[in-house]
């Protein structure tokens, strides 16, 4: 119950900025909508750019710092920083290769110049490799378990099962909590697909459908996975 | 339930890690047990006991209700 009026509020919420950025929208139809979108594009691919930056300093220093801690602190404090930095460091790959994407994503679609969409090209991929080399990291920072390569197709239950039932236990919560707002998000996402269709005459109803069967189907894995055997 | 495990660590001499290695969990294990957002298996609590060398109803403390 209390889920349903989350997503009731949340649907009420994503109308009020539909219908926010509709209006907006509305008085300035002056504007292309290409022409908003290619800058959007160049904005993604900067960022990444910019978040690849921050990316290889953090990787860095988590190396430096790892080679030996003791010049920087001590052993308890070390684990908790390699922990968050490595956290920080998969936030900081995530949002260069999502802005990569949707930087490639709208240059192609726009039919931009071949040189813009080759350069998105050539920074999503590098985003890739980032974040497999990232990955690869876990390995050198705790030399002591026995944690899966990177790579491994089998990665994510390997890393499950080198977990402990503390880590488990955070593991749980917070993948918990973002399937919640993941859901919530999605939700939201088709209520603003819906009033950008009806206000730009830009049919969206292909998303709006994938969005609605990606929910479903989330739904649908996790239903099977909890179901009493 | 509330635990004396800071308190038994602190007396020991021994820092989170230390005392992770000894019970073979992660630190970050024995840091949710600390901050008694989480209550271990009796496995931990068997290990924890051996290592303080105190019974686990010394370590864990429940109160009436939750049992």
């Amino acid at each position: 119950m209390k889920r349903i009026l989350r997503l009731l509020m949340y649907a009420i919420l994503g109308a009020i900025t539909g219908l926010s950025v509709s209006a907006i929208a509305v008085r300035n139809d002056g504007f292309r909508m290409d022409e908003i979108y290619f800058w959007i594009g160049i904005a993604a691919l900067l960022l990444s750019i910019i978040m690849i930056v921050v990316s290889i300093y953090m990787y860095r220093t988590l190396m430096t710092v790892s080679g030996d801690y003791t010049k920087y602190m001590d052993m308890d404090a070390y684990d908790i920083y390699r922990y968050n930095k490595f956290n920080d460091l998969q936030v900081a790959n995530t949002f260069s290769l999502i802005s990569a994407a949707i930087a490639v994503a709208i240059l192609i679609v726009l039919e931009t110049s071949l040189i813009l969409v080759a350069a998105a090209g050539i920074v999503y991929l590098f985003t890739v490799w980032l974040a497999i080399k990232s990955s690869g990291i876990m390995r050198k920072l705790y030399p002591d378990r026995d944690l899966p390569k990177a790579g491994d197709k089998d990665y994510a239950e390997k890393l499950l099962a080198a977990s402990d039932e503390g880590e488990r236990h955070i593991i749980l919560n917070g993948l918990y909590k973002s399937y919640n707002l993941m859901q919530v998000a999605l939700f939201t996402g088709i209520i603003l697909l819906i009033f950008y269709s009806i206000i730009t005459g830009e049919s969206q109803i292909f998303s709006i459908i994938l969005i609605g069967v990606i929910m479903i189907i989330s739904q649908l894995k996790y239903s099977l996975e909890i179901r009493e055997k | 339930m509330k635990t004396r495990l800071r308190e038994l660590r602190a007396r020991e001499r021994l820092n989170q890690t230390e005392l992770a290695k000894l019970a073979k969990v992660s630190r970050q294990t024995i840091s949710l047990i600390e901050r008694e957002d989480y209550i271990p298996s009796l496995l931990i609590a068997k290990r924890l006991a051996k290592i303080f060398d105190e019974p686990i109803e010394e370590i864990f403390i429940f109160e009436e209700e939750e049992l």
